[in-house]
């Protein structure tokens, strides 16, 4: 009995040590670079996530047969929640030993960051507003920055003779910050005047207090910078308060699934996505892509671009060199608009726009 | 702008009141920390939007399952765990672990069954303006099922054979079962009452403020701040605790900032513990 087990295992290993020499030294076999993927794909963002996911998938689906390299993607669920990002973040490093990471939005990215830097692995975010996020030279943001929507908003602001306006802002979460940040920055030299700026935490439920306390400002126009519910509630208990006031934001109407509570009002939001990506992603899933999948489809080219023009095919090229020919990337053609480029702080500079709520759905009204 | 955050107040107030209720009946006989009566609560509010808005059931009957199923949970709950536990003469910290054993895994039911998503019932709620007041009907409802319920469960307490036999299991169980009480039986009822109020608290914070499988945890800590302050396993300590963080919350969220509120009720809690940790009305 001995003998046929101890036989067994001979032959299991023999087995698994010719077919593991087959696989290293076939040449027709192309290394693999893994992208580790931290998103929402559950939790109160989870339809952001999904489409992100979507779009990641799609991109990898269109790359070119002819690459040198095989490109796989890890998802792993973060709920949009910072401590489960550096949780998934050190996972993916650790374990998964991937060559580059994606993260989804300012408050997770900005725990990756550091994450990432520390390891000296790529780390691309396709969601956040913050700047900040990119700080450190492997780390990358591919979003509209909160500069830019605050220009916008105040062109907006300005064409709409709207000269006064309170703010309701999450303020544990960067991104929402980064935006009111730029935007009293930017009013210095202006006739707009903030009143008041109401600050809460996630995962406040109750605002009748705060909006008690600012409704007798009478402003002309409610920012509200939060996510799904917070934001949901806020308007909601703002209209409950007999405040008919309008309500805009600078990109968080579009975390709401519930997007008739903000009928008729406009907003700024994170450039738009181009029309053949959104025709390619509507006929893939039968539905049309949300807030960030744009950025989420251009990320997984960015990389593989980077990678295919330092790899050799047979070695997978150190992060140093993706890192680097990533910082030089010039007149990149993706979903989110054509010509991009990366600038010196690692960003992808893309435009903003104006878009309203009509019929319950997000309409761009200018660019 | 003060007679509305009176009125705010006391709308938090009853919510947390009624978690705190719940909460100290079942602690008042048990003497153990159910770490699982927010989220079982949040059962009772689950039900309630499945039945309305899925099944399209009118409110009122949707509401009584809502109770019965936060209820039933308590029960079950007491009856398959903490029976066991407590033949086994298990100690506090193993009623504890349990609990908390129970309400992450109740949560993360909750999560499969309805997903993560936050679900409002309704993104419209009338509102009622009386004397440069803003009220909605949740928050009548709110007020009144809170007088309803205190009022019914001091009752109970005070005026039935039950109320006693709950009251002498609180002072000693031991004492309770040898004059012949059925202290099992007893306390699977007490758990069916404490959880079906958690039901109603459930209940009424989701009509008002929406759900998520989270927000059981919440929920529990505002009612055991209300429950610690107040006097634990006390009934009426409970209401003033509750008050107390309602107006202290509100006051704080008025005079410097909404994103302070969680330090004002945790300092309250702490300050209470350090010079009062029998809470307000325990002697």
């Amino acid at each position: 009995m001995v003998k046929i087990v101890v036989g067994l295992v001979v032959l299991v290993l023999v087995v698994w040590g010719i077919s593991s020499r087959v696989s290293v030294t076939d040449p027709q076999t192309k290394p693999t670079i893994k992208i580790g993927v931290t998103l929402p794909l559950t939790g109160d963002v989870a339809m952001l996530g999904k489409s992100a996911k979507n779009a990641l998938e799609l991109s990898k689906s269109q790359l070119p047969p002819n690459t040198k390299y095989n490109y796989e993607l890890v998802f792993e669920d973060d709920q949009f929640k910072p401590s489960l990002g550096a949780t998934t973040a050190q996972k993916l490093i650790s374990i998964d030993h991937v060559s580059a990471l994606v993260s989804f939005g300012s408050p997770v990215g900005n725990v990756v960051s550091p994450i990432a830097q520390n390891a000296q692995i790529i780390h691309i975010n396709d969601f956040a507003s913050a700047s900040s996020v990119a700080n450190g030279d492997y780390n990358f943001v591919h979003y509209t920055p909160a500069y830019e929507d605050s220009k916008l908003f105040i062109t907006e602001l300005n064409k709409r003779g709207i000269k006064t306006l309170v703010f309701f802002g999450q303020q544990d979460n960067p991104g929402a910050t980064a935006l009111i940040n730029a935007f009293e920055k930017d009013i210095v030299n202006t006739d707009i005047q903030v009143l008041s700026v109401q600050k809460f935490n996630t995962g406040t439920r109750d605002f009748r207090t705060q909006i008690e306390k600012v409704k007798s400002l009478n402003p002309e126009i409610y920012v509200l910078e939060a996510t799904s519910p917070e934001l949901e509630l806020l308007t909601k208990q703002l209209r409950e308060a007999g405040i008919t006031t309008p309500v805009t934001t600078m990109e968080a109407f579009e975390f709401s699934d519930q997007l008739s509570l903000f009928e008729g009002m406009w907003y700024v939001n994170g450039a738009d996505p181009m029309p053949w990506f959104v025709d390619l992603y509507t006929k893939t899933y039968n539905e049309s892509p949300k807030f960030g999948a744009a950025n989420a489809y251009d990320v997984v080219n960015l990389i593989a671009q980077s990678v295919e023009k330092v790899g050799d095919g047979k070695t997978i090229p150190t992060s140093a060199q993706i890192k680097q020919q990533l910082a030089e990337t010039k007149g990149f053609n993706g979903a989110v608009g054509n010509n991009l480029s990366i600038d010196s702080d690692g960003l992808v500079i893309s435009k903003p726009v104006v878009r309203m709520i009509k019929d319950g759905k997000p309409v761009t009204i200018s660019q | 702008m003060i007679p509305q955050l009176i009125l705010n107040s006391l709308i938090a107030a009853s919510i947390y009141s009624l978690v705190a209720l719940g909460f100290n009946l079942i602690y008042s006989t048990t003497k153990f920390f159910n770490l699982s009566h927010g989220v079982v609560g949040l059962i009772g509010g689950y039900v309630t939007f499945y039945f309305t808005k899925t099944l399209g059931l009118e409110i009122i009957p949707s509401v009584i399952v809502g109770i019965l199923a936060a209820g039933l949970c308590g029960y079950f709950l007491d009856k398959l765990v903490f029976r066991k536990l407590r033949n086994k003469h298990a100690s506090d910290m193993v009623f504890l672990i349990a609990s908390l054993g129970l309400m992450t895994a109740l949560q993360a039911g909750l999560a499969i069954v309805f997903t993560n998503q936050f679900k409002l019932f309704s993104i419209e709620t009338k509102t009622i303006h009386f004397f440069g007041l803003m009220i909605t009907y949740v928050h009548i409802m709110t007020l009144v099922v809170t007088v309803i319920v205190t009022a019914g469960l001091i009752s109970l307490l005070k005026k039935t054979r039950f109320g006693k036999m709950v009251r002498a299991i609180g002072d000693d169980v031991e004492v309770s079962t040898i004059v012949g009480i059925d202290t099992n039986k007893i306390l699977s009822r007490v758990f069916f009452i404490g959880s079906a109020i958690a039901g109603v608290s459930g209940i009424l914070s989701g009509l008002d403020v929406g759900l998520g499988p989270n927000m059981g945890l919440s929920l529990l800590l505002k009612g055991v701040i209300a429950s610690i302050i107040g006097g634990v396993g006390n009934v009426y300590g409970g209401i003033l605790g509750a008050l107390l963080l309602a107006f202290i919350e509100n006051i704080g969220a008025w005079q410097i900032s909404g994103e302070w509120k969680d330090l004002f009720s945790f300092g309250l809690l702490i300050v209470f513990l350090l010079f009062r940790p029998q809470g307000i009305l325990r002697k």
